[in-house]
């Protein structure tokens, strides 16, 4: 099963709390804004994932699981 | 083996009882979800109330965790004005302030805590505390253009609200018992850096001073200071902190402690009971540590989640002490704890300038990362202390 990862880059305002839960994942743009390194990842990462969703002070990350 | 019989009844209704729920859906919790909150309104985000809602930028939807539709895709219910009064734990199940009993499987106590009120100024009128969406309304209709404001304790909701208010076209001025705002957490010479910074801004300051007396009935008129000094005000606020939402839990045979004492994963010593939140004192070993910060919450409700769900967190718990504050526009963030004495290495900017990042070192580490308006410098430098890793002071 993958874990495919959304973000809504115009909300994001760069806190980098994703980044901090999974860097492999996660980047900040040369604008301060997220953007994705990976779009699928194993199941193997749901934890850090949810970890991102969850420390969004702007709710800009979602998952689905396929 | 979890089945949609069970039942996890949240005792609160902001981020730590809503975070919670979301987890625990997330983790395919098949029972029913229950919230109890004790505000008139759907779950909502608190930041926001000393910045852009203060100003009237925002309303109650934008601000909302999670809207009707969401919950109801969730099957998490919400009873709103439904504040809890005591717990039974032999029976499992919690009081309503309406006498009524609410049945659960599991508890999670996520009630928050309450601002603090000087005592002496609790009869005024034109006196406002700010931790709900009903304080930042009444907030909002006193910050008229031009009116004085007074507001005691320098801390974030003291400075956040200064700086917003300034915004908004009064004149305000803080009082704050230590040398410096922000002393406890900052040291005194970062504290002193974000005081110049507000005092660029328009903000005033009144450091090292206490109320002495009030002046005015019913509505305050001045304040005398122990400094020797008066102000004129046409409004108060009180930012001196917080007290948990715990005396529901006196005779329930938990330990309160600061809060509700749990563990790192949010486990009280009844395995039926959890804690998330403002409401929860952590003990990890012989230390208490009072949740006090927006990501503390959200991660202590993903662990609470995991735990009720018999998928415990296994890798290590760290408690970066991350926090944030949105100032005159510009962010703050800071992680880590200052040293007594720090050594302070300047990544870029200085306190004379409107942003900067540094980092405060003993003499061989990175205890903490301070930074203003420096989104990217936070983010390289905060990044191992994140992680619970140690990071090498640099060498001069």
């Amino acid at each position: 099963m993958t874990i495919r990862i959304r973000i809504e880059p115009t909300r994001c305002e760069g806190f980098g709390n994703c980044i901090n839960a999974a860097p492999d994942i996660f980047e900040l743009d040369a604008d301060g804004r997220v953007c994705l390194r990976k779009e699928t990842v194993g199941d193997d990462r749901i934890d850090v994932v949810r970890r991102a969703v969850y420390d969004c002070p702007v709710n800009v990350i979602s998952y689905t699981e396929e | 083996m979890i089945t949609q019989a069970d039942n996890v009844v949240i005792a609160g209704g902001g981020l730590a009882a809503v975070r919670t729920a979301q987890a625990l859906r997330d983790l395919k919790y098949p029972g029913r979800i229950t919230l109890l909150s004790d505000e008139a309104c759907l779950p909502y985000d608190r930041p926001p109330l000393s910045k852009g809602y203060l100003q009237g930028k925002a309303n109650a939807e934008k601000i909302r965790l999670a809207s009707p539709d969401k919950l109801a895709e969730l099957n998490i219910e919400v009873r709103l004005n439904k504040p809890v009064s005591g717990l039974d734990r032999n029976e499992r199940r919690v009081r309503l302030a309406d006498g009524t009993w609410v049945h659960y499987g599991q508890l999670v106590v996520a009630t928050g805590a309450r601002p603090i009120m000087l005592e002496q100024l609790r009869p005024f009128r034109n006196v406002h505390v700010l931790r709900r969406i009903t304080d930042a309304d009444a907030l909002h209709a006193a910050l008229i253009p031009g009116r004085r404001l007074a507001i005691i304790g320098a801390g974030f909701i003291g400075l956040e609200i200064a700086a917003t208010a300034t915004e908004m076209g009064c004149q305000v001025t803080l009082i704050e018992a230590a040398k410096t705002p922000l002393a406890a957490i900052l040291g005194m010479q970062l504290g002193e850096g974000i005081q110049r910074w507000h005092e660029r801004k328009g903000v005033r300051f009144r450091c090292d001073a206490k109320l002495a007396k009030v002046i005015g009935d019913p509505f305050v008129e001045a304040l005398e200071l122990t400094d020797g000094t008066s102000l004129q005000v046409d409004v108060v606020v009180v930012g001196i902190g917080q007290t948990p939402n715990i005396e529901w839990l006196a005779g329930s045979g938990l330990e309160l402690h600061r809060g509700l004492v749990c563990d790192a994963l949010g486990q009280t010593t009844d395995p039926l009971v959890f804690g998330v939140g403002d409401a929860v004192c952590c003990r990890v070993g012989s230390e208490h540590r009072p949740t006090r910060h927006w990501t503390a919450t959200t991660e202590q409700a993903r662990r609470v989640a995991g735990a009720i769900c018999g998928q415990p967190e296994t890798g290590p718990i760290f408690e970066d002490n991350y926090f944030w504050s949105d100032q005159h526009g510009s962010r703050l963030q800071f992680v880590g704890e200052v040293p007594t004495d720090p050594r302070l290495v300047w990544v870029s900017g200085s306190p004379s300038e409107d942003r900067f990042a540094v980092l405060c070192c003993t003499a061989e580490h990175v205890a903490a990362v301070f930074s203003l308006g420096s989104v990217r410098d936070f983010l390289v430098h905060s990044m191992p202390l994140r992680r619970g890793e140690r990071v090498a002071a640099p060498v001069l």
